[in-house]
């Protein structure tokens, strides 16, 4: 407070001295201090002076110099406005005075006023003249004055700005507006600077305001700057604060200049940085003061750190609706591939979402073939000619071929950078252990933190897709299983004889080609074209769309056909087999055939030795067989049955005499090991034997007895 | 920062695109499909154009569009060319 009473020093000293009544008041009127001095005018019209003082403190006085001001008529006060730096103004009324020569004047005027009449003569000779030759002094005076009062105000400032911190932090944290409302706040709270503004990076190095608030400011918005390039342009450049003052004078403000009607007189500008990493510019400045005073540039670091925090909180609440979108998005499109079965809308819903998501240009899902060991491609958008080159390479990085096993882990995405200039997302498609494929979406000039994000939405996206896929092609293969297994039977109901062989055929066909290490696709198609090779192909090829089988049963009916004169190596392998064995059934040989074939094939010498094998074999395990069973039935099994067990635990006793452990028997009977236990210590406890050995012993005992 | 916001409206449209390849629609026509305002869909089918998920297969006058295929490469192997 001592600031005030020093204030109210002043003023008295100063009334005392000029024989005047001294006031200040601030903005509104309000007196800071009592008055000083003791104008006998002044007392007398005291209250109707407040009164005056108050109405016309509200005018806009822009002038910045004492000036006389006829609060009545012929009667004076000298107003002197003082603006403080933070934006408050207060105005010194010092009065009264009258003109030289205007006595008889006013005295008429003061008997025309609603106040008791007094001796007007004598006050008004005691009231301060205004003359030609005190004018200027008494101007002066009022002047230093309110020099004096500014320095005390100014002191009263500063301990007032831990108060304005408080209230401009209050104002930024607790209201939920938007920057340019932020800034609004700034501007009525710190009077100091006109006008607030904010320019962000755009597209390559290029800034652009993106945020100004202030009067007048409209038409900077959207200026564009690189860094260095002026005031603005440095503080990127140098990354430190900058302050500017006489500004209109400084060739480095050309774009306000440009973009303007008024000419800002000091500038500040503060590097901030966002949440992606990218700098951005708070800047401001005052188009009236001319120097930003130590306590200015406090304050500015203070609100450029308000505005950084603002800032990277409005990111992070874009990028949380952003996420949130996305999960939603990636909510339905998990919705739509779980209850699409087809393999082909699958596959388009990861090439085009993906392309969605990233806008990168391209995207392409590599997937790889089982039956043909080759990679089939869905592409979109522009791949400049790559994409071929791309796919190799990333088959090959990926081991697609080589149906490497994946751990689940390893399922994550990787951005790989291509030679043509461009940085490509693979996601690994994979089911269980086995890789699907890749789903692979470009970027084009995408920062790294953009890339991490979209990598993580796509990752999400490949294993859903991978499982779905999974799950739409076993639909796909046991509708077609369905189809084939209902056409073969159908054989049965018209021609059973047929039926038979065929039946036969297909086994023969089934050992062959599992036995010649063929994969476990292309012998699931041999068998199914020998279970078919009934119908014509082109009754299969309308019927079964998009699978191989009329295409093995067209080879193989060729191969067969005495009239064709088609090469043996011309066919397909699986062709040669359905071909192979169909004759063997039907004529028990194949020497048609062998002379199709130039004799110079080892498939066939494969399938000779393979029908001497068997008919062996067969003999063998028939006769082994016999022995067995017969054995079986006289010992093990009918001894069980004689045992006071339950259905389930004979079985689960027949197993353990086999030497099944409790595992192996619970895959055995498709149950829990939990419930193989169970059944095991009641068998114990039926035989009342300890343990496992002497179950078994038990059992031979008892099968020995009987015999 | 606009485009993002659409992502899903964005989405929705391919997806309705894609189960009906062989539908030809006018943007309003699109919209009206969607429940939602033209002036959102705009931008989105502009887009979507743009990267090729669908064409327009009207005249200047009467935009039509419908979804576009992407490109199918089969039996690439990985050692020789596509077959």
């Amino acid at each position: 407070m001592k600031h005030l009473e020093l204030l109210k020093e002043l003023q008295s000293i100063y009334a005392e001295r000029y024989g005047l009544t001294i006031i200040t008041t601030d903005s509104s009127g309000q007196l800071l201090v009592e008055k000083g001095g003791k104008n006998e005018l002044c007392k007398i019209l005291y209250e109707s002076f407040v009164k005056q003082v108050k109405e016309n403190v509200k005018r806009n006085w822009q002038f910045r110099t004492p000036v006389f001001y006829d609060i009545w008529p012929g009667i004076y006060t000298i107003v002197t406005p003082i603006h403080i730096e933070g934006g408050h103004t207060y105005m010194l009324w010092a009065g009264l005075f009258i003109e030289e020569d205007t006595a008889e004047f006013v005295k008429k005027q003061l008997s025309q006023m609603d106040i008791t009449q007094r001796d007007w003569d004598l006050i008004l000779a005691n009231t301060p003249e205004i003359t030609q030759s005190n004018r200027e002094e008494i101007l002066h005076a009022n002047r230093k004055l309110a020099a004096l009062i500014e320095l005390c105000l100014k002191e009263s400032e500063g301990q007032n700005l831990f108060q304005l911190q408080n209230q401009l932090f209050q104002q930024a944290f607790t209201t939920k507006n938007d920057m340019e409302a932020l800034f609004h706040d700034f501007i009525s709270i710190y009077q100091t600077f006109d006008f607030f503004g904010l320019a962000s990076k755009q597209q390559g190095d290029t800034y652009e305001v993106t945020h100004i608030v202030g009067e007048n400011t409209a038409t900077f918005q959207g200026v564009q700057f690189v860094p260095g390039e002026g005031f603005l342009g440095r503080v990127i450049i140098t990354d430190e604060r900058g302050f500017l003052d006489n500004a209109n004078q400084d060739p480095r403000t050309l774009m306000f200049r440009q973009s303007l009607e008024s000419q800002p007189k000091s500038l500040f500008a503060c590097p901030i940085k966002q949440q992606n990493g990218e700098k951005a510019v708070f800047f401001g400045g005052s188009f009236t003061n001319s120097r930003i005073s130590k306590t200015s540039q406090e304050l500015v670091k203070m609100i450029a750190a308000i505005a950084e925090v603002r800032l990277q909180m409005d990111m992070l609440q874009s990028e949380q609706y952003q996420q949130l979108n996305r999960l939603t998005a990636l909510i339905e499109i998990c919705k739509l591939m779980a209850i699409t079965p087809d393999v082909k809308r699958i596959i388009y819903i990861l090439v085009d979402i993906s392309l969605n998501l990233v806008e990168g240009g391209f995207s392409c899902l590599v997937l790889h073939d089982k039956e043909t060991d080759n990679m089939n491609v869905v592409s979109r958008g522009n791949w400049k000619g790559h994409m071929e080159e791309y796919v190799k390479d990333a088959a090959k990085r990926y081991q697609l071929e080589n149906r490497k096993q994946y751990q689940p882990e390893a399922a994550t995405p990787h951005v790989h950078e291509v030679s043509w200039g461009a940085s490509i997302i693979e996601c690994p498609l994979i089911y269980r252990d086995q890789l699907l494929g890749i789903l692979c979406v470009g970027t084009t000039n995408q920062s790294n933190q953009v890339i991490e994000k979209h990598a993580n939405f796509l990752q999400t996206l490949a294993i859903i897709g991978g499982v779905s896929l999974q799950l739409a092609s076993r639909g796909e293969e046991n509708y077609l299983d369905q189809q084939v297994n209902t056409l073969f039977r159908a054989i049965q109901q018209f021609d059973n004889e047929t039926f038979t062989q065929l039946e036969k055929a297909t086994n023969m066909a089934g050992e062959f080609a599992t036995k010649q290490g063929l994969a476990v696709p292309m012998i699931k198609a041999i068998v199914q074209a020998c279970q078919l090779s009934y119908y014509s192909a082109s009754f299969l090829e309308e019927t079964l769309q998009d699978s191989h089988i009329s295409m093995i049963v067209q080879e193989a009916k060729i191969l067969m056909d005495q009239e064709y004169s088609i090469k043996w190596e011309e066919t397909s392998v699986p062709a040669q087999i359905v071909a192979l064995t169909l004759s063997y059934t039907r004529n028990h040989s194949i020497e048609d055939l062998k002379q199709k074939s130039g004799n110079t094939t080892g498939l066939i010498e494969s399938f000779t030795a393979f029908i001497n094998e068997t008919q062996i074999q067969e003999d063998q395990i028939s006769l082994k067989e016999e022995i067995n069973i017969e054995k079986k039935l006289h010992t093990v099994s009918t001894t069980i049955k004689e045992l006071n067990l339950s259905p389930r635990e004979q079985e689960v006793l027949d197993l353990v005499i086999q030497g099944f452990n409790n595992k192996q028997i619970a895959e055995q009977l498709y149950i829990s090991g939990h419930t193989v236990k169970n059944h095991v210590t009641k068998i114990f406890q039926k035989l009342n034997v300890p343990d496992r050995a002497h179950a078994i012993s038990k059992v031979y005992q008892m099968r020995q007895n009987s015999s | 920062m606009a485009q993002k916001e659409l992502l899903p409206l964005q989405m929705e449209c391919t997806m309705l695109f894609q189960s009906n390849p062989y539908m030809t629609k006018t943007i309003e026509e699109v919209a009206n499909m969607l429940a939602k305002p033209i002036e959102d869909v705009k931008p989105i089918i502009t887009l979507l154009q743009k990267q090729g998920i669908i064409e327009d297969v009207g005249d200047p006058v009467k935009p039509l569009y419908r979804y576009k295929e992407p490109a199918v490469m089969t039996k690439l192997s990985t050692t020789g060319d596509v077959k």
